[in-house]
């Protein structure tokens, strides 16, 4: 995959439309099986931060999808690319989607949340002693959720990305902020089997620990 | 302390010219009439403002100091710069209003500066009407300047705030390398003020504050963090919030996108941080509002 920064605030915004042109046409070659613009955001104040995929169908539609993304992603844009893929590489669409139910999703995050917590609590406890108590422990991680959004004949990815104490929040609002690039079709999250203690922070009454989800070979869905 | 405004406190008591005590440093009550020592520098009133003197050589002239205090006086340049006088030396230092326009530009902006095209402008992009305010004042303020706001015409409530002027472009060159590539923290001309504004409005446009239930907890976790794609940058940061403040922070790993997250480690030090430096966005100070009730500090100070 070729990765092309068409602006990373230096510039007006609107110079990205003009860039992206220019990079279409110098760097889509014969080889490039697939394009997409990538778009990252901050949302923050709605709790993530994410980036959007979306797919160029053709090297003259490259300024019509960067104006879409421009005009449509919430937040405050920090960074838009041009993704060239050849043939035999997976695309940011290429993941295992389930289909989209915000209940169950909602259920998912819930549960690795205590299966963080569990593991947290084992894992300060084995380095600590026995002397930190399990309820004073809670676990802290960023957490990664893919989301398959389809508008008319377009299917976007979105990744989110954002702490674990705000998924709620974050994922709630989801639906609603990117409301005008289509509606939520499917989504995948990572199979939180496996942690990684990275760091313990004692702060007042509570333990802190930061765990990392474990990159597994098999975290590619969970159909 | 007598009665009066500070300043004609400080004329009556030392002669010298009343100090424009913006950064809340106390006025000296030591010194002789019409001199300030620092350590071998003297500082004497003269006919339109004040005279640096080191020994027999006078170092410069002033119209007007920010800080007279017998450790340390900031005496003011133009574009918004400042001569730090201490018993160790001189520096110039940026005054707050300017290290906030070169951390608005760090987060949200851009400095176009192509000498061959004849190309210079500053630009500061946000959706938020604050946040722009407030960089529009800082750029009146330094550098007597009103940068236009443009509607980005697809993107809803996206405003950029530009100004083209080789002057504005010329000097802020001097202080960040953001024309050429990712941007820094200007060590070297930051005092703890300015860098208390650097911060402050840093956090503003690529940083979060939050005040968020913890899950399956009572307790709330206030959270102060800052993002971005310069790690670097982000380490100079902790690397300001350790020095200036004695706050430690976390570095997170950075994301295969490659975004960087870092945050204010300590609970204890997180509140001081929205307390002693905040943010100018509307959404950070509610959550400070919220925190500092919950936590019952809202009343202090």
């Amino acid at each position: 995959m070729r990765k092309i920064d068409l602006w990373e605030s230096d510039g007006l915004l609107d110079e990205t439309i003009e860039r992206g042109a220019i990079a279409s046409e110098k760097f889509w070659g014969k080889n490039v099986a697939q394009a997409f613009v990538e778009f990252l955001g901050f949302n923050l104040d709605r709790g993530y931060r994410y980036h959007l995929y979306q797919p160029v169908l053709s090297r003259e539609r490259t300024k019509e999808t960067i104006r879409n993304i421009l005009g449509a992603s919430p937040g405050d844009p920090k960074w838009v690319g041009l993704l060239l893929y050849e043939a035999v590489e997976p695309s940011p669409l290429d993941v295992s989607w389930e289909p989209y139910d915000l209940k169950r999703l909602l259920r998912k995050i819930k549960d690795d949340q205590g299966k963080a917590n569990s593991y947290a609590a084992d894992a300060v406890q084995e380095r600590l002693g026995p002397g930190a108590k399990r309820r004073d422990i809670v676990a802290e991680y960023d957490l990664e959720i893919k989301y398959l959004l389809q508008q008319n004949e377009h299917r976007l990815a979105l990744w989110i990305l954002g702490p674990n104490y705000v998924a709620d929040q974050a994922i709630e609002n989801i639906p609603r902020d990117f409301s005008k690039l289509g509606g939520i079709v499917g989504c995948w999250t990572p199979a939180a089997e496996d942690f990684e203690l990275v760091d313990i922070i004692e702060d007042q009454d509570l333990i802190t620990a930061r765990v990392e989800l474990k990159p597994k070979k098999d975290r590619v869905g969970t159909t | 302390m007598g009665s009066g405004r500070r300043e004609s406190q400080f004329e009556d008591r030392f002669g010298l010219g009343g100090p424009v005590d913006s950064f809340n440093t106390p006025c000296s009550e030591a010194g002789k009439p019409n001199q300030l020592w620092i350590g071998d520098y003297c500082i004497e009133r003269i006919e339109n403002g004040l005279a640096l003197k080191k020994g027999n050589e006078t170092v410069g002239t002033y119209r007007e100091a920010a800080v007279l205090s017998p450790d340390r006086a900031l005496l003011k340049l133009d574009k918004g710069m400042l001569l730090e006088v201490t018993p160790k030396g001189t520096r110039d230092v940026l005054s707050p209003p300017k290290g906030g326009i070169i951390a608005f530009i760090s987060s949200d902006g851009s400095i176009t500066y192509n000498r061959k095209k004849s190309a210079y402008q500053v630009r500061f992009g946000s959706k938020s009407d604050e946040l722009l305010d407030k960089y529009e004042e800082f750029m009146k303020e330094v550098y007597d300047v009103e940068p236009k706001r443009y509607p980005h015409k697809d993107r809803e409530h996206f405003f950029e705030s530009i100004k083209g002027s080789k002057e504005v472009v010329e000097d802020l060159n001097k202080y960040t390398p953001k024309a050429t590539g990712d941007w820094n923290v200007p060590f070297d001309y930051l005092d703890k003020e300015s860098a208390r504004m650097f911060l402050k409005c840093f956090i503003s446009g690529d940083g979060n504050i939050g005040y968020y239930p913890r899950y399956e907890r009572p307790s709330y976790r206030l959270e102060v963090r800052f993002y971005s794609k310069n790690r670097e940058g982000l380490k100079e940061i902790a690397d300001l919030l350790d020095r200036e403040f004695g706050m430690a922070t976390r570095l997170y790993k950075e994301t295969k996108e490659g975004v960087s997250t870092m945050e204010i480690a300590l609970q204890e030090d997180r509140i001081r941080y929205v307390r002693e430096i905040g943010s100018f966005k509307k959404e950070h100070q509610e959550a400070i509002d919220r925190a500092l009730e919950a936590e019952g500090l809202d009343e202090e100070d």
